[in-house]
């Protein structure tokens, strides 16, 4: 036996290139699997500290319980950690606007430190006097300022309040704004009283025993029946143990979908590998089997050469998806996606779980690669020694070419297609591996163009850069008064209701089928107007811009509205932007409100139908089934006047355009400290950038998934393409004997490997597409109006699959050009 | 005619300590119609002095005239092309290609050349190499002693100035070498062809105009026969 495994090794080491293909093959197909594993892992710890950050680390909660409870928790080893809460009640904040009820609480130390309480400014509580308010106090109270609450105990409304305690506190922080930011206030729970109410919050000693042991215990100590336990499933799900939902499970499950696709795709490369270099050595094996080898014997030749080159491979697939993984989330770390957000981060985590997987996966891979070739040698029998070559079983009908082919491309182009058809076999498994690389790459092409790059069109709309919320109209006005302002509207929007009748509505509609019920009504279908005011200077340029002139819209006696001429119609899940009405220019659209008790009715004449937007609007931020409109401030005031109004929206919604945003936020964080104002500033520019480095991290992911599976596909090619030629030296070394020339053979071999590209395009190119129109199909919603043919995909692939059948036909033939014509004829074929 | 001339051939390979010199200063010509054998021991240099006539192999010095062309100063492609037109090969193994039939294998050259066959000539070819009935039949469906007259017929499709045979019956049995060879020395004959064969076998080289005999890469004998 130990002949034989001298024998694998020698053949190894001496057939170098080949066994490096292999090894290679083998270090992508382990570092891809061994990646998506460590990828999860990664995403799984990344979704655990997500979860602890933004809900607290603790592993479940217990209200309502007693002193005497908590100190006998305090006494169980299984809860590692006891921290207690407890609610103190309610005060309410008075402000000029609306009143807010505000919920105060008290922590002792250990749920500050595991409650990730992040401060604007100050410190965290230390006693029971001291209170930290939400950042949007700042613009009342300062640090130090002492504050008087009148806490109620419980809360349901305004109106019906319970008793009140008073107390004062002094204020020590603010909390930072963020987007779980609530009226919440905390102080310091500094002692506890036996005849009081708390909740704890515990972390356990092993988050998989959590059930069991926390019922004994609970059911050992808590005998009231106002005490509930709340396990915080959030956190619990990320861990796999939640009794509900698992996303751990969801997500193992996408990983194991992908590590079968790679699987799939490397079997195809490795096997092809194994295969290879069975056939150039079955006179070898033949040899041996003539000598005595066993079946058994050969069989394993096989499989050792595959444990041999797993010992390597595996281990520094492992490696290799390590590094990979790593730089990727370094890249995707620094796009910074989430950092104004959150403060956790994506981190390399190579768990033994996912080392385990691609030792698993991987060795299975190699021996599902290998077992084929393996039941081949253990059948070689002496006579394929002595048998030269498997000519004999060319068949003259399988070989058969069309005259024209030889007509048009010469003798060359003959033999190509015969040796193409020769080796069918052989290639087979290539093909299938570039079909299956076209496939993947046009399948995530697709699903990348429909509904990642789609959201972003949608933001693409937006033709502004900043927003701006406040209540103040005079104040609106100074805030866009800033050198840095390119254009900007002050708007206010209300709505109002039309009638939507057979006679008006757009036939396109009608013969959708949508609600033809609301039709047959008499009175017709009510619809709905947005009616926005833009601010005097917008207006005017609007108007301008659409050459319209003034007059007539500031005309209070007869209201004229300029009307956008496409609504958005969601239908059957495809969404169209069609006029909603076949009304024109200058007739009049009798309004009012519909379901509410106010009396007012206008009619609305249209001054004109536009097809542009103003600043601050554009077809996405339009609702399903209503129209838009835009007045002067003017028309607009008159129309409100005869509002009730609880029903008017005061604020103005600021809609700015500039090219130094960030100059210009700078300015209005201070502005509004300096002034002590509270308007919300958003920065759409930042979210559009945010949304695109999502995308871009996603299109990292994946893309490098196709791109490294293509270099599964091509070491495939590489080797189908070497050792194909490598076996007909012979063959080459005759036509160039009875004088074939170094162009009519570049030639052959070129129109070869053209031959077999296009196969492979052939059959990868329509099922891609099919794949595309199905994605499109499956996906396609807003602003994806009609189906683009995949042009740049297609042109992509028939660019990459020539390029390197070419590259590799090129390489293979220089190296063979050089070799002797004798030395190759007389060479053996096997 | 002098239709091939040698002068102080010589190819070595190898360097050093590893060196074999395998043809060693040889020279001599051939004339018109001449067919000669080329006899030796194995590793006497014969096979060696075989294929720089034919054009396959490069010499360490030395020049091959063919038709008074100097073979070796021509670019490879030139090579290649003369190769066609003006040298047949038949090697023992017959080396046809596999996926074209007897037919395609014949014509070969002509098709690399693009060139029209001359179909009477082919015809004539096809009926003294007995192959009429095998056209469209692949190498691997033939026996031996067919195989090898198909790559006769290739060496003879262009008329070339020479062909050159390197123990074109080392493997075949004792009647398919007999017909081989009476069909080399038909084509010889009929064709004033200009052969020259390299055999082991004395019966056979007998049968020459002429044989040289090699040993260690030099010509020790050259005699010839009536």
């Amino acid at each position: 036996m130990k002949i034989l495994t001298k024998l694998v090794r020698k053949t190894l080491i001496l057939n170098k290139k080949r066994t490096l293909i292999t090894l290679i093959g083998i270090i992508l197909s382990c570092s891809l699997i061994g990646g998506v594993a460590t990828l999860f892992s990664s995403f799984q710890k990344f979704f655990q500290d997500l979860t602890i950050e933004t809900g607290g680390n603790y592993h479940l909660s217990i209200d309502n319980i007693n002193l005497e409870t908590i100190n006998n928790f305090k006494g169980e080893e299984f809860f590692e950690e006891v921290m207690i809460q407890q609610n103190k009640g309610f005060y309410i904040g008075k402000s000029d606007k609306v009143d807010q009820v505000f919920s105060l609480v008290a922590n002792d130390k250990k749920m500050f430190d595991n409650f990730n309480i992040k401060l604007d400014e100050g410190r965290l509580p230390e006693n029971s006097q001291e209170i930290i308010l939400p950042y949007f106090e700042k613009t009342k109270y300062k640090l130090k300022d002492k504050i008087t609450l009148e806490i109620f105990e419980t809360f349901e409304d305004l109106e019906k309040l319970s008793d009140s305690i008073k107390k004062e506190y002094s204020i020590v922080g603010f909390l930072e704004e963020n987007i779980f930011s609530s009226n919440v206030v905390f102080t310091f729970l500094e002692e506890q009283k036996s005849e009081e109410f708390y909740s704890v919050y515990i972390i356990t000693e092993d988050i998989y025993k959590i059930y069991e042991q926390t019922e004994k215990i609970y059911n050992k100590y808590v005998d009231n029946d106002y005490a509930s336990l709340n396990y915080n499933s959030d956190l619990l799900r990320w861990y796999g143990v939640s009794q509900n939902e698992n996303a751990t499970e969801m997500i193992w499950g996408v990983a194991l979908i992908l590590i079968i696709v790679i699987m799939i795709a490397s079997i195809i490369v490795i096997y092809n590998a194994f295969n290879i270099s069975f056939v150039e050595r079955k006179k070898q094996f033949g040899m041996l089997s003539s000598m005595g080898a066993t079946s058994k014997q050969l069989r394993k030749m096989i499989f050792k050469e595959g444990l041999f080159l797993s010992i390597i491979g595996i281990p520094l697939g492992i490696l290799g998806s390590i590094i990979g993984i790593g730089i990727t989330l370094l890249v995707i770390n620094n796009l910074n996606i989430f950092s104004n957000f959150i403060d956790t981060r994506l981190v390399l985590i190579v768990s033994s779980l996912s080392i385990l997987i691609t030792i698993i996966f991987g060795s299975l891979t190699i021996f599902l690669s290998c077992l084929v070739p393996a039941i081949k040698a253990s059948k070689t029998t002496p006579i394929d020694a002595i048998r030269l070559s498997k000519d004999y079983f060319i068949k003259a009908k399988s070989i058969k070419t069309w005259c024209i082919n030889r007509r048009i491309l010469g003798i060359e182009g003959d033999i190509a297609l015969k040796n193409l058809k020769r080796n069918k076999k052989k290639y087979r498994s290539t093909i299938l591996s570039i079909f299956v690389s076209i496939c993947l790459f046009i399948t995530i092409n697709a699903f990348a163009e429909y509904s990642l790059r789609s959201s972003l069109k949608t933001f693409s709309l937006l033709n502004y850069d900043v927003i701006i919320i406040n209540e103040d109209r005079e104040e609106s006005e100074k805030l866009v008064k800033h050198r840095d302002v390119k254009r900007s509207s002050i708007s206010q929007t209300f709505w109002v209701d039309f009638n939507l009748t057979e006679e008006t509505i757009n036939p396109l509609i009608i013969d959708m089928d949508i609600e033809q019920e609301c039709f047959s009504h008499e009175q017709g279908c009510p619809s709905t107007i947005a009616i926005s005011s833009l601010g005097e200077e917008e207006f005017n340029y609007y108007l301008d811009l659409l050459n319209e002139s003034a007059e007539k819209y500031y005309d209070i006696n007869n209201p004229t509205i300029i009307l956008m001429k496409n609504s958005n119609i969601v239908y059957k899940q495809h969404y169209y932007q069609i006029p909603l009405t076949t009304y024109k220019v200058a007739e009049t659209i009798s309004t009012y409100r519909w379901g509410d008790d106010s009396e007012f009715n206008s009619n609305l004449k249209i001054g004109s139908i536009a097809d542009t937007y103003p600043i601050g609007f554009s077809d996405i931020d339009q609702n399903n089934f209503m129209m838009q409109a835009f007045v002067s401030d003017k028309v607009y005031n008159f129309l409100i006047d005869k509002f009730p109004k609880e029903y008017i929206n005061a604020e103005d919604y600021i809609y700015i355009k500039t090219d130094k945003v960030d100059n210009y936020i700078d300015y209005l964080e201070e502005y509004k400290e300096k002034n002590n104002l509270s308007f919300e500033v958003r920065n759409i520019k930042e979210m559009i950038s945010m949304f695109e480095n999502i995308i871009l991290a996603i299109s990292i992911f994946i893309y490098g998934f196709v791109v490294l599976i293509s270099l599964i596909t091509i070491t495939n090619i590489i080797n189908t393409i070497s050792t194909s030629i490598y076996l007909r030296k012979r063959e080459f070394g005759m036509l160039r004997s009875v004088g074939m020339t170094n162009y009519q053979f570049k030639k052959m071999m070129i129109l070869e490997s053209v031959f077999y590209g296009v196969k492979a395009l052939i059959y990868g190119l329509p099922i891609g597409i099919l794949i595309d129109y199905a994605i499109y199909k499956e996906v396609s919603n807003l602003y994806v109006y009609e189906y683009v043919f995949p042009f740049k995909s297609v042109l992509i692939c028939i660019f990459f699959v020539f390029i390197i059948v070419f590259i590799t036909t090129i390489y293979t033939i220089r190296k063979i050009k050089n070799d002797n014509i004798v030395d190759v004829i007389r060479q053996d074929n096997i | 005619m002098e239709i091939v001339k040698v002068e102080k051939l010589t190819k070595i390979y190898g360097k050093g300590e590893t060196q074999v010199i395998a043809l060693n200063n040889v020279s001599f010509s051939i004339e018109e119609g001449e067919f000669v054998a080329i006899v030796g021991a194995s590793g006497s240099g014969k096979s060696t002095l075989l294929h720089l006539l034919g054009g396959v192999d490069i010499p360490t010095s030395g020049k091959v005239y063919i038709n008074d062309i100097d073979i070796y100063k021509m670019k490879s492609d030139k090579l290649a092309v003369f190769r066609r037109r003006k040298i047949g090969l038949i090697y023992q193994f017959y080396n046809l290609l596999p996926i074209l039939n007897v037919e395609e294998n014949i014509k070969l050259p002509c098709l690399l050349d693009r060139k029209k066959v001359d179909e009477t000539y082919y015809e004539d070819i096809l009926k003294v190499l007995k192959l009429n009935d095998r056209l469209k039949h692949l190498p691997n469906q033939l026996s031996g002693g067919q195989q090898q007259r198909v790559s006769i017929g290739r060496s003879l499709i262009n008329r070339p100035a020479i062909i050159l045979a390197d123990e074109p019956t080392g493997n075949l049995d004792s009647k398919s070498s007999e017909e081989i060879m009476e069909l080399l020395k038909t084509s010889n004959k009929k064709y004033n062809q200009t052969l020259v064969i390299i055999t082991h076998s004395l019966e056979i080289a007998k049968t020459a105009n002429r044989i040289i005999t090699i040993d260690d890469g030099k010509i020790i004998k050259d005699e010839k026969i009536k």
